[in-house]
């Protein structure tokens, strides 16, 4: 067996990296289930972790190349689970109910984590795709519209190399025309984003569990363009199975 | 990495590992649907003057997983005469569900043309050789194959593209020196990210651009035939003791400019043409996150008799 030894990183030696966020609304009336209804939007979001963890490993290699990372907000933004090898995660987090719906604070703290998370990549020798963000809400933020759009802007900065995709997931009271402001690359550019907003009387913990198979089949699409040649970027939004409940 | 680390070693199953292997040693291979008679493997080598020639196209680890047919192609061979060894390296691009045929096309109807072009003999002006023929030739074939697959009376590129389009870089080598030495060579990347190196004492030297040098951003960006596009040649003057590998991005990423552990690998495993079936070993080596198809064409120059 012939083996070789010694040698420094470096950059030609990176691996690759395809990152995913999903952000999650934790205000009270995330709590409450939908009347008729058992259970409750937050319930079915905290079925979404476990579901997509499920997936990846389900295929030897999706592993490898698909990191996943998790924020809350309510009043604040925190990390619930820093971005990982799901491989690594255990226990799988819970998103718990807080307050309000600050918008601007799920932003920033987004770009400061993918800030943060990009140069932790770099250290460990690995060259990143651009992150996709699976942004869930029930809409109605408590903060200021001017100041959601400040953190959307920095967020979405074109100096900011690091920017997102970002996909706006909206049921009960969240609406299209809401979300579609806070969709990144919105529609016109070359490779746009769209909203997903659950149509009236569609029950929140349902449409939420749509929004665990969009994440799962997106994550197992954009790992195939990272190995395959493709129209570019990595992300892969795979909506083909969406039914006939969202806007 | 540190300075203990093992940087390759074989997997109990023969096969390389180049760093870290991830976990595609437990991959099983699903066989590609509706796809017939296309080998997962596809390996030549040969002698020809002074160069000996390895080639290998290898389905890779993503396609073997998801039944996705291998969709690289290559054509190696030589002109009348045996003056010079011309090929091609094509990967088809995985969106088109006929990508596959659009490479072969590309690498037979590229290989034709350098052929013609070379007719002249071991003289033949490099630089005379008819490249926008040759992508006119691609263009035709691909619309061609893509008419009778789709029965349509017409189609533009774009439509075309959708179902079966292709990377290419198309090259060929003197098989004997000029006076002063040097095997006079050409490199033309026609599309895509397919790319060239030239191994020398001093390590790998890219001759084409390396995919995603500089950028902050993985991308896979690529801007693939059938489409107008004007061909940028190289012309190279090989050395003796040289290898010239011209290469898909399943190998082109993770060797990236040739400086990193995968280049240092090919380069150990390179120093002198191998046996051809372990070249395609060599090849196929594990490597985390990298699961493309990959090809490639490895020429060496002989070294000066001692």
């Amino acid at each position: 067996m012939t083996t070789s030894t010694a040698g420094e990183s470096h950059g030609d030696d990176r691996l690759l990296v395809l990152p995913f966020y999903i952000v999650v609304d934790v205000s009270l009336s995330m709590s409450v289930a939908a009347a008729g209804e058992t259970q409750s939007p937050l319930q079915a979001v905290n079925l979404i972790l476990p579901t997509v963890i499920d997936g990846i490993e389900a295929s030897p290699t999706l592993g490898d190349v698909v990191r996943l990372g998790a924020i809350d907000f309510s009043d604040d933004a925190r990390v619930v689970l820093r971005l990982d090898d799901v491989r690594n995660v255990n226990p799988i987090p819970q998103f718990t109910v807080r307050g309000a719906t600050s918008y601007a604070a799920a932003f920033r703290l987004l770009r400061q984590e993918i800030e943060k998370d990009y140069a932790q990549l770099r250290g460990d020798n690995y060259k990143a795709y651009r992150p996709a963000v699976f942004f869930i809400t029930d809409g109605e933020p408590t903060d200021d519209l001017a100041d959601i759009q400040a953190a959307y802007n920095d967020l979405t900065d074109p100096s900011f190399k690091l920017r997102p995709n970002l996909i706006p997931f909206g049921v009960s009271n969240a609406t299209k025309e809401q979300l579609d402001q806070w969709v990144y690359p919105k529609a016109g550019s070359r490779k746009p984003m769209r909203s997903y907003v659950a149509k009236d009387g569609v029950d929140p913990a349902k449409a939420i569990t749509k929004v665990a198979e969009i994440l799962l089949s997106s994550v197992i699409a954009s790992a195939q363009s990272v190995h395959d040649q493709g129209s570019g970027g990595g992300f892969v939004l795979d909506d083909e199975d969406l039914d006939s409940d969202w806007n | 990495m540190t300075g203990t680390d093992v940087l390759w070693e074989r997997h109990p199953n023969g096969r390389w590992i180049v760093g870290d292997a991830g976990n595609q040693p437990a991959v099983v291979a699903v066989p590609p649907a509706l796809v017939r008679r296309r080998p997962d493997v596809a390996v030549d080598g040969g002698r020809v003057g002074r160069l000996d020639y390895r080639a290998a196209s290898l389905r890779g680890v993503g396609h073997l997983e998801t039944g996705k047919p291998r969709q690289d192609s290559y054509v190696v061979t030589v002109t009348r005469g045996d003056h010079w060894l011309v090929g091609c390296v094509a990967d088809g691009v995985s969106d088109g569900r006929l990508s596959h045929r659009a490479a072969d096309l590309a690498c037979e109807k590229l290989a034709g043309e350098l052929i013609d072009g070379l007719a002249a003999g071991p003289d033949t002006d490099l630089d005379t050789l008819d490249w926008a023929a040759g992508v006119a030739g691609v263009n035709a074939a691909i619309r061609r194959e893509f008419l009778a697959a789709a029965r349509v009376e017409d189609a533009d590129l774009a439509d075309v593209r959708a179902l079966m389009s292709t990377t290419a870089v198309a090259f060929a080598v003197a098989a004997r020196p000029d006076p002063d030495g040097a095997h006079r060579a050409v490199v033309a990347s026609l599309a895509g990210d397919s790319a060239a190196l030239v191994l020398d004492g001093d390590g790998w030297r890219p001759v084409t651009a390396v995919k995603g040098e500089g950028e902050e951003m993985a991308s896979n960006a690529v801007r693939p035939l059938p489409r107008e596009v004007e061909a940028e040649p190289v012309t190279l003057a090989l050395r003796p003791g040289d290898v010239l590998a011209v290469v898909t991005d399943g190998i082109g990423d993770p060797m990236g400019s040739g400086g990193g552990v995968v280049g240092r690998f090919l380069a150990e495993q390179w120093a002198g043409p191998p046996d051809t079936i372990e070249f395609a070993n060599q090849v196929g080596f594990y490597r985390k996150t990298f699961m493309d198809d990959r090809t490639v064409i490895a020429v060496w120059v002989a070294p000066e008799p001692a």
